[in-house]
């Protein structure tokens, strides 16, 4: 009982959410010991503490196939399927990496691929560190971005099969998404604007003021904001992003 | 008669020779039970085992032909059922043949305190009717005997007078000897046992006509064999359980034990894995250095995603050129720059019914040395010629289950060349190059109009 998924569920991708994630690896995490402990009856809310308790990400390790709590609490999200607004707010927020990677990883398994280009994406200028486990229980640092990165290119994250993305292009083909614009893109245009406006003495003040303004955000593990995205906020041109 | 033919059938199917006297028969002729015998001049020679069948009741020929026992027990046997009634109290001497009887007859009285010396401790039971009992199993043996030799002897009844005297004095001796033995252990006992003694010699007393039975004699609690018996079994069975209690007990700390050294070996690992976890620092203050490093990556992944584009575009252009291409100048072009078949293996020329072995279809994007070999090269049975063979043999699988004749298919063409339509005449020409269908180059779909009247 304690591991059907919730009732009114709707089913994700033509399956049980639950079944996401692999057989094998789903029945190692129902019997492990963070699953049976720590997720036992967890709500929206309370899933919330629990991510902000996060210290790494992971799949599973060792020889016996022990997963990570990281995997345990997306296994558990997919059991009770929060609503939307939650996974944004997740997404959204800045203090917490590891809230905002879950969040980042139930999108891309639940959602459309529209939803997951415009939500992720923005996550793209994160650039803070995370401890990640490797397979043989080793720790290993990464970046956030990389991660987001993972998410949408790759096969396999945290060993679990992703969903199938389509592509950028057939997307923007259909007119359904903008082509990416990268901040380090208008960063460029910004910079090659003002050389051509005013030779070196906005550069000069340009190029300074962004990392001033980074330096005053301070990473601390748990409560930490990512400095790019408000400096993106703040330089977005395109009036579509960040105003959902 | 019949058994005797019987027999003989028997013997003849068995190829075993009949006593001839029984039955006449023509010799049969085998060596199978042939044995090497001695005859009267000592020479040897091979005949015909002479098989003498056991017959229960009748005494076998190898049997010893006087033996006394023997005779005697069948003559008792017969005499006995006989006898038994009409003599039952016959007392008979000739006691020197018996040997028990004789030791009892030259027995000594002797004192009582000088047996007792003799004996370390007299605490078995005595019997009571001893000498009677004694008495009357001599006179069974004794009539026994005496029926037997009835015949033989003359038997005095005075002899039997004098012998019977002499028995009840034994008797009557004996049982003071008793009595004594008696007052003697009674000495050594409470009182209580006489009386259950004295009961029980009541008891004895009434019943003194039936089989002479063993006086029981009390014995103390703590000395009593059964009951000490009982004891210790109860004590040993105490004892093992006691060993069981503490066997478990050892294999219960043993098992915390174990249990205890797993709990701890675990927290180790936890502790390992936290204090490797801590180790890693993720609050590199650096912004500098950080906002440059994503820089890069994000510079590099633009760069990806940019190529990617480049390349779909570029195929696209390329399916749009070669589509607008005609014919002949898609056929220059493919002459110009060819297929590239990765990992294309050489094709290789089979033997008469060589097996077909296949790559496999999958993992040829990679180019390895490996896929391009010959897979041609005849196997196991392939090696050898197998046109020689006859034309049964001439099979795939030969002797198996899922042979097949088939070899080719130009082997299963059954078209006869003979055929008017096959023959290379002006007219056949002229039809294959005018009327034939899918022979020449015509693109246009057959229309409803036109419609050709021949």
């Amino acid at each position: 009982m304690a591991n059907r998924t919730v009732k009114d569920a709707h089913s994700i991708h033509g399956t049980n959410p639950q079944y996401l994630v692999e057989k094998i690896i789903r029945t190692r995490i129902y019997e492990s010991k963070y699953w049976k402990e720590e997720c036992f009856g967890l709500t929206a809310e309370l899933v919330v503490d629990k991510a902000m308790e996060l210290r790494f990400v992971g799949g599973v390790y060792g020889g016996n196939i022990k997963p990570t709590p990281f995997l345990c609490l997306t296994l558990k999200m997919l059991q009770i399927q929060p609503e939307k607004d939650i996974i944004v707010e997740f997404i959204k927020n800045e203090d917490f990496k590891y809230v905002r990677m879950l969040g980042a990883l139930y999108m891309r398994l639940t959602g459309t691929a529209i939803d997951c280009y415009k939500y992720l994406e923005p996550l793209y200028n994160d650039y803070r560190k995370i401890k990640s486990q490797n397979r043989n229980g080793e720790f290993e640092l990464m970046h956030v971005d990389e991660f987001i990165d993972e998410l949408l290119h790759s096969e396999r994250v945290c060993d679990i099969i992703l969903p199938r993305l389509q592509k950028r292009y057939v997307l923007e083909e259909a007119e359904q998404l903008e082509p990416r614009v990268s901040a380090l893109e208008e960063d460029m245009d910004d910079v090659e604007s003002s050389e051509e406006e005013e030779e070196e003495d906005e550069k000069l003040e340009r190029v300074p003021s962004p990392d001033h303004r980074r330096r005053s955000y301070r990473d601390l593990d748990k409560p930490r904001r990512s400095p790019t995205l408000r400096y993106r906020r703040s330089r977005s041109r395109s009036p579509r992003r960040l105003r959902p | 008669f019949e058994i005797s033919q019987v027999l003989g059938v028997a013997a003849a199917a068995v190829n075993m020779s009949v006593p001839s006297s029984l039955m006449k028969q023509p010799p049969i002729q085998s060596t199978a039970g042939a044995v090497p015998v001695r005859n009267e001049k000592g020479e040897i020679s091979m005949e015909k085992v002479k098989v003498k069948r056991y017959v229960s009741g009748k005494r076998p020929d190898y049997a010893p032909m006087e033996s006394s026992d023997e005779e005697d027990e069948e003559f008792q046997f017969i005499k006995k059922a006989k006898e038994q009634e009409a003599e039952p109290e016959e007392q008979e001497e000739d006691s020197s043949s018996d040997p028990r009887l004789r030791r009892l007859q030259n027995r000594i009285s002797e004192d009582v305190e000088e047996r007792l010396a003799r004996h370390r401790k007299i605490v078995e039971p005595e019997v009571v009717g001893e000498s009677d009992s004694e008495v009357e199993g001599d006179a069974w043996r004794m009539e026994r005997e005496d029926s037997s030799e009835e015949e033989e002897e003359e038997i005095d009844d005075e002899e039997i007078e004098r012998r019977r005297g002499m028995m009840r004095q034994r008797a009557q001796e004996r049982k003071n000897e008793e009595l004594e033995v008696m007052e003697v252990e009674d000495e050594g006992r409470s009182g209580e046992e006489s009386e259950s003694e004295s009961e029980y010699e009541e008891y004895t007393d009434s019943e003194d006509e039936m089989e002479p039975r063993l006086k029981p004699v009390f014995i103390r609690k703590k000395d009593r064999v059964t009951v000490q018996e009982r004891e210790a079994e109860a004590l040993k069975q105490k004892e093992l359980e006691q060993e069981a209690k503490r066997m478990a007990e050892e294999r219960r700390k043993y098992t915390l034990k174990i249990v205890e050294e797993e709990t701890k070996k675990e927290l180790e690992e936890n502790k390992r894995s936290l204090a490797a976890l801590d180790a890693l620092n993720t609050d590199d203050e650096n912004d500098e250095e950080e906002y440059e490093a994503w820089k890069v990556r994000e510079l590099k992944r633009i760069k990806r995603d940019r190529e990617d584009r480049e390349a779909l575009e570029k195929e696209k252009a390329e399916i749009e050129r070669m589509r607008n291409l005609t014919e002949e100048e898609r056929r220059a072009e493919l002459r110009a720059n060819g297929k590239v078949i990765t990992n294309k293996a050489v094709k290789g020329k089979y033997k008469f019914l060589q097996k077909y072995y296949h790559r496999g279809a999958f993992f040829m994007d990679e180019d390895e040395e490996v896929y391009k070999r010959d897979f041609s090269a005849p196997t196991l049975e392939d090696h050898f010629n197998k046109t020689i063979l006859p034309k049964v043999m001439q099979v795939k699988n030969f002797g198996r289950s899922g042979r097949t004749k088939y070899t080719h298919l130009v082997d299963q063409d059954t078209t006869s060349f003979d055929s008017a339509w096959g023959q290379e005449s002006a007219q056949n020409t002229k039809f294959f190059k005018q009327k034939a269908a899918g022979v020449r180059d015509v693109f246009e779909r057959p229309s409803a109009k036109k419609r050709k009247t021949t």
